[in-house]
């Protein structure tokens, strides 16, 4: 299976509508590993079945380090790619194609065509700065917004379930 | 210990690169910045902080973390297994401690010498980092070859390895990996470690049928969970049996072989 998104197929997942049920946010408990906190949430499309899911990593010893991320995984498959990620300002970071650097920005990575041709490993290496939020809660409500994620509640769930 | 941020800075831009800068981050805690990168673009994060015992480096459990959003880290941190024995090498070899996520190493007194230890200290997130690439690099490389000798170890020369039908297939074009002659049915053994090989396994399986062999199969997996749903079908319907790992699964194997030489003996 070739592992590849080109950039109109990026766009496409993230332009694409997504929801996640307000009960499976309230479920997506923090788990503490290895000096960090870590949490997932899948996510629904109605225009897809592909897998989607929002993902968080917060260090316990540094606030600012944190990430919020859009994962997505090629079908029948278990190969997960971060598609965005919403990144604290712990660190800088390197553009290494386009040699830029940001000096410990809040920052967000977004995977790109021309990074995965050039290294698989490297596919969301681009990152652009931004002063969108400040800390881990903000990331995740602007990922919301620049990946197309709703909100549904239970009793949408339950109506959707039972349509003929 | 006085730690002169001055002659710290230009110790280190002097003895490994420029581009490296201190910045004081509260009390007896500083962040040291470095042209490093992760695969991603990410800065290293390494801070040097001060304790009771003196100077030390930490990276504040950044490098776990950001390890986290591809692997699982608990295949390094918790588990037996060839990440776990890689990550633990690299600690060894580079007199880091590992404590709650975070990398750790004792500095010395003398500032002269700190620029050896910052230099092995970014040796080994360096390294730690390439532990899934490398891993599952050598692993797909070594995989067949490893099997192969495993295989003539133990069997000898009743394991012939690439071995192909003399009557139809000259070439090799659908040679068993290895095949064992250990009872009157032999055992054809096959590795498969990618989508890809997997469907080159099932072909080589089918057209031996279809040449009207009397065999058993065996194909034995590296990364099985990369195969896609339709590939794995494939394969189980082809297949007498799979086996989902070669690395630390040889006794399984063993037994399973045993166990199918004492069946074909009985029937």
């Amino acid at each position: 299976m070739n592992f590849f998104l080109t950039d109109l197929e990026i766009d496409d997942i993230i332009k694409r509508p997504k929801y996640y049920y307000s009960d499976d946010l309230q479920r997506a408990r923090w788990h503490t590993q290895d000096g960090h906190k870590k949490r997932e949430l899948p996510l629904n499309s109605d225009q897809s079945i592909s897998l989607l899911k929002v993902f968080w990593r917060q260090n316990q010893e540094d606030q600012l380090d944190f990430t919020v991320g859009l994962a997505y995984r090629f079908p029948d498959t278990n190969v997960d790619v971060n598609l965005i990620r919403c990144n604290g300002n712990s660190h800088s970071h390197s553009n290494t194609l386009e040699h830029s650097r940001l000096v410990q920005d809040f920052h967000i990575h977004r995977a790109t065509q021309r990074y995965w041709e050039a290294d698989p490993l490297k596919a969301e290496n681009y990152a652009e700065r931004t002063d969108r939020y400040n800390e881990i809660v903000g990331a995740f409500r602007y990922l919301c917004e620049i990946a197309h994620i709703g909100e549904r509640n239970h009793g949408v769930r339950q109506l959707d379930e039972f349509k003929p | 210990m006085n730690l002169n941020l001055d002659v710290l800075s230009k110790h280190l831009r002097k003895s490994i690169c420029d581009g490296i800068e201190i910045i004081s981050k509260g009390v007896d805690a500083y962040q040291i910045t470095t042209p490093f990168f992760f695969d991603d673009g990410d800065g290293y994060v390494i801070y040097l902080k001060m304790d009771d015992s003196g100077f030390y480096l930490t990276d504040n459990g950044h490098t776990i973390m950001h390890l986290s959003y591809w692997m699982d880290i608990s295949q390094l941190t918790r588990e037996e297994g060839e990440r776990a024995q890689l990550f633990n090498g690299i600690l060894k070899a580079y007199q880091v401690k590992y404590f709650d996520g975070k990398l750790i190493m004792k500095l010395p007194t003398n500032i002269e010498s700190i620029g050896n230890y910052f230099l092995a200290y970014v040796q080994a997130i360096t390294k730690i980092t390439d532990i899934d690439y490398l891993s599952r690099e050598r692993v797909r490389r070594s995989f067949l070859d490893d099997l192969i000798r495993f295989l003539k170890d133990t069997y000898g020369v009743k394991a012939r390895d690439r071995w192909s039908n003399p009557e139809f297939d000259r070439e090799g074009t659908y040679a068993v990996d290895v095949r064992l002659d250990l009872a009157k049915v032999p055992i054809y053994v096959y590795a498969a470690w990618s989508d890809v090989r997997a469907l080159n396994v099932v072909v080589s399986i089918l057209t031996h049928k279809d040449w009207k062999e009397n065999f058993r199969s065996l194909v034995i997996h590296e990364y099985v969970d990369e195969l896609s749903k339709s590939t794995m079908k494939k394969i189980m319907d082809a297949s007498d049996k799979q086996i989902s790992a070669f690395y630390g699964k040889q006794q399984e194997i063993r037994d399973y072989i045993e166990n199918e030489i004492e069946y074909m003996a009985g029937t």
